[in-house]
């Protein structure tokens, strides 16, 4: 062993250091690569997943703010036939629908408890240029612990960003707690509200149905599209 | 006189080591001053006995040698230009550095292995391939590799094992069952060492030569259709193996084609169902 080492040749300072260099070059490398090769960009993570999941390259439209204990941004992208939701709670998941006509509506995903499910994030895709605000009229129902559920919800949104707008479904019961738990009313509104979002799980089926009415208005308050629809469980290729 | 020679070289060793501690305060780095010194002792002790062999008397001789060496302010600050600090701290920096990456990797090495599925449990589907009969059912055809290959996104996918199982049985009431079965093993290459496992594999669905649409699993969660479902068995470094399956196959089909139409993509495999040749 001293043998063999000795005939290494023996490197001057200068050498050692590039020497030294190198070898924590390959080592970082090594870690990064043993590290799962994590993307330093957002974009640059979505476009792997993207990979992965063998679609794409999608045209990202915006990386929204979410109120959601478990993600803050939600990356929302176009895949032409199809819409995609990404969200940053580093867990790699993808979710990707194919659009249903002009008009797509989908949920973001929680992962928060169904009785405490306080908001839901709606996105409606669209194709209208000139689409300044939208209402989304949303009728709920749910039945938990034998107890009947049923609200109408009306959603407003501002354009903010192109080619979708996002509604903020929130809880219209106050989600007042006895005893460390929410009221059986609230509770109900949050089950309601959870099922709503499963239409869009990517895993498992669900049999809920929500009647739906779209309005997009222009700048001037102008109707420049209306459709009644009903929100279910896509089917996905 | 041995004893003399001894102390007159001890006393000369601390002229030596007192002169060249001199010179080499120079050096501002200070992790070189030892070697260098030591050095410079040795070196001077070389010259001290040269010159004791020459019959010189040790006092003389040590005086000779310290001449000899010149200024140890001189030697200092020459010794000082080539030892730069900036140099030394660099290489020292180095070292630690290469040294903790080297930590960290070794550190990181346990998960690695189980990211990349070594030692994972066998083939789920093992007993699909290896048993002929089972309780209620044949195995009536079975191949290792099925011809060609599908490419996309970094990814190559190939079918390894393919079995058709034949089940039959008749219930109480005497109506007779029978359905055939597909069992395959989906291999999944991708040299990227940035790629995971592929996910759009679960939007695979399958066609058969009668036309007969076996849905995508996710799909067929929602619409209770035939489908073909997948399930990843083990990761490699460099590959992810699926087991990929029909539970109810048409009976008169004669292959099936994996197919994937997403985005763009239009691949497709065709997996023979019966041995070529065969009645």
């Amino acid at each position: 062993m001293r043998r063999w080492w000795s005939r290494l040749p023996k490197l001057p300072r200068w050498g050692k250091i590039c020497r030294n260099l190198l070898l924590s070059a390959l080592l970082l490398g090594m870690i990064y690569l043993l590290q799962g090769a994590p993307s330093f960009t957002l974009k640059g993570e979505f476009r792997r997943v993207e990979r992965q999941n063998l679609v794409g390259p999608s045209e990202i439209l915006a990386v929204i703010p979410v109120k959601d204990p478990y993600y803050d941004r939600l990356l929302v992208a176009d895949d032409g036939a199809a819409v995609i939701l990404y969200p940053t709670d580093g867990k790699s998941r993808f979710y990707y629908w194919d659009k249903t006509g002009e008009l797509t509506v989908v949920a973001a995903h929680s992962d928060v408890w169904s009785t405490e499910l306080e908001q839901v994030t709606l996105l409606l895709f669209h194709q209208e240029k000139r689409a300044a605000w939208a209402e989304l009229d949303i009728s709920l129902t749910s039945q938990l612990n034998g107890r009947e559920f049923a609200r109408d919800y009306t959603l407003k949104s501002q354009k903010e960003w192109e080619g979708f707008f996002v509604f903020q479904l929130e809880r219209s019961v106050e989600p007042s707690q006895v005893d460390g738990e929410y009221t059986p009313l609230a509770q109900s509104e949050s089950y309601a509200f959870c099922e709503l979002m499963r239409l869009w799980d990517n895993r498992g089926w669900s049999s809920y149905t929500a009647p739906a009415e779209v309005r997009i208005y222009d700048r001037q308050g102008k109707l420049l599209r209306q459709e009644a629809m009903v929100l279910s469980t896509p089917c996905r290729k | 006189m041995g004893r003399l020679l001894g102390w007159c070289k001890a006393m000369g060793h601390w002229r030596f080591e007192d002169w060249s501690a001199q010179a080499c305060a120079y050096i501002r780095f200070r992790p070189d001053r030892p070697p260098v010194q030591r050095e410079l002792v040795e070196h001077m002790e070389d010259h001290y006995e040269a010159l004791i062999s020459r019959g010189l008397k040790p006092n003389k001789a040590q005086e000779e040698v310290v001449r000899a060496m010149g200024d140890p302010g001189e030697v200092g600050r020459g010794l000082a230009a080539c030892h730069r600090p900036w140099l030394g701290w660099l290489w020292v920096g180095t070292r630690y550095l290469t040294v903790g990456c080297l930590l960290v990797a070794l550190f990181l090495l346990p998960g690695f292995s189980k990211r990349a599925g070594l030692g994972d449990g066998g083939f789920l589907q093992e007993e699909r391939f290896t048993q002929q009969k089972s309780e209620y059912g044949r195995r009536t055809f079975y191949t290792d590799q099925v011809e060609g290959r599908m490419s996309s996104d970094g990814y190559t996918f190939t079918v390894d094992r393919v079995a058709v199982w034949s089940y039959a049985w008749t219930d109480p009431d005497g109506t007779r069952n029978q359905f055939r079965s597909l069992y395959t093993t989906l291999k999944v290459w991708t040299l990227c060492p940035l790629l995971e496992e592929p996910d759009g594999v679960n939007a695979f669905f399958g066609v058969d030569d009668l036309g007969n649409e076996y849905v995508a699993r996710a799909k067929n969660w929602r619409t209770g259709e035939p489908c073909l479902s997948e399930n990843l068995q083990s990761r490699g470094i460099f590959t992810y193996t699926y087991d990929m399956w029909v539970g109810e196959l048409n009976q008169e089909a004669q292959w099936l084609e994996l197919r994937y139409q997403r985005s763009g993509r239009d691949l497709s495999l065709r997996i023979p169902l019966e041995q070529e040749g065969a009645a």
